[in-house]
């Protein structure tokens, strides 16, 4: 899974623990999502979408052989 | 920045008292004065992590080394706390051991060794500003409330859950094979130099036998209501 977390915060101008605040997680688990070192849970997937107003597949992106 | 002045007075005092007495005191005495000096130096780092990284958090940043920084106030508020724990299981080993071996020749040290256990006992609850760093939306439960360890735990997002669960599966591998090892030295121990250490031995025992089960007792489905 590939992640446009870095991508997206840098569009919108927010550091890791301001995305953090939004998404009501840690700074941690911001930095493990963006390290691919954790695949986050859909309510914080739903959450991070809701703050990036970007559908869910448009910032986790999964490979087809992990689809399928 | 008091405390940390403070802990250096004591350990530049202590550091001269072990030096002036040294030959005057036996080898017990002095290694656990040096183990006490040492809770102290611990309780100090610690001290220093923890000022460093409140500094720190209040200082601004250009936005591209923001996350960097903020990772590195992080880093320095776990050290604080590996600081402590160290401390801490230092000061309860001296404590034991100079009660067994010291409390009547030198009742001082031991209770030194037991004051610096309850200061690093206490330094241990997070602060709440230093949590702030590490998880800004963190709220600390009431001191009171009945619930205090479950109200704790939840407060911990999914992805923290997540680190600590891979810390503590190696934690949990980590004792069992070390209390294994430790029943079979005690037990050579024990044969070889006719001090037997069958309590040591039992307790090490039920302690293996109560972690195994409760770890397996967790991961067993739970009965449909």
């Amino acid at each position: 899974m590939k992640t446009r977390l870095k991508e997206l915060r840098a569009r919108d101008g927010l550091n890791q623990t301001e995305l953090a605040k939004k998404a009501k997680v840690s700074r941690q688990t911001i930095s493990l999502i963006e390290r691919n070192e954790y695949m986050p849970s859909l309510i914080i997937a739903v959450r991070i979408a809701k703050v990036f107003q970007e559908p869910i597949e448009d910032i986790f992106i999964f490979a087809e052989e992990e689809l399928s | 920045m008091k405390l940390f002045v403070f802990y250096t007075g004591i350990l530049i005092y202590g550091l001269y008292g072990l030096k002036a007495s040294f030959n005057d005191r036996v080898m017990d005495e002095n290694l656990l004065i040096a183990v006490n000096l040492s809770v102290i130096l611990c309780l100090m780092l610690a001290r220093l992590n923890i000022n460093k990284a409140v500094r720190g958090s209040k200082i601004e940043v250009e936005i591209e080394k923001e996350d960097e920084h903020l990772a590195e106030m992080e880093r320095k508020a776990y050290s604080a706390a590996i600081y402590i724990q160290v401390a801490f299981s230092l000061a309860t080993i001296a404590t034991l051991v100079g009660f067994i071996l010291l409390r009547e020749s030198q009742p001082k040290i031991v209770l030194v060794s037991f004051l610096l256990m309850a200061v690093s006992f206490f330094s241990l609850f997070p602060n709440e500003n230093i949590i702030k760093i590490t998880n800004p939306t963190f709220k600390m439960p009431h001191p009171k409330s009945k619930n205090y360890q479950q109200q704790y735990f939840d407060q911990f997002d999914d992805g923290e859950k997540y680190v600590m669960l891979k810390g503590l599966y190696k934690i949990y591998s980590l004792i069992t094979w070390g209390l294994i090892i430790l029943a079979f030295i005690l037990m050579y121990y024990s044969v070889f130099s006719g001090n037997s250490q069958i309590m040591s031995i039992i307790g090490i025992g039920l302690l293996f036998m109560l972690v195994q089960v409760s770890f397996t007792q967790s991961l067993k489905p739970h009965k449909a209501d």
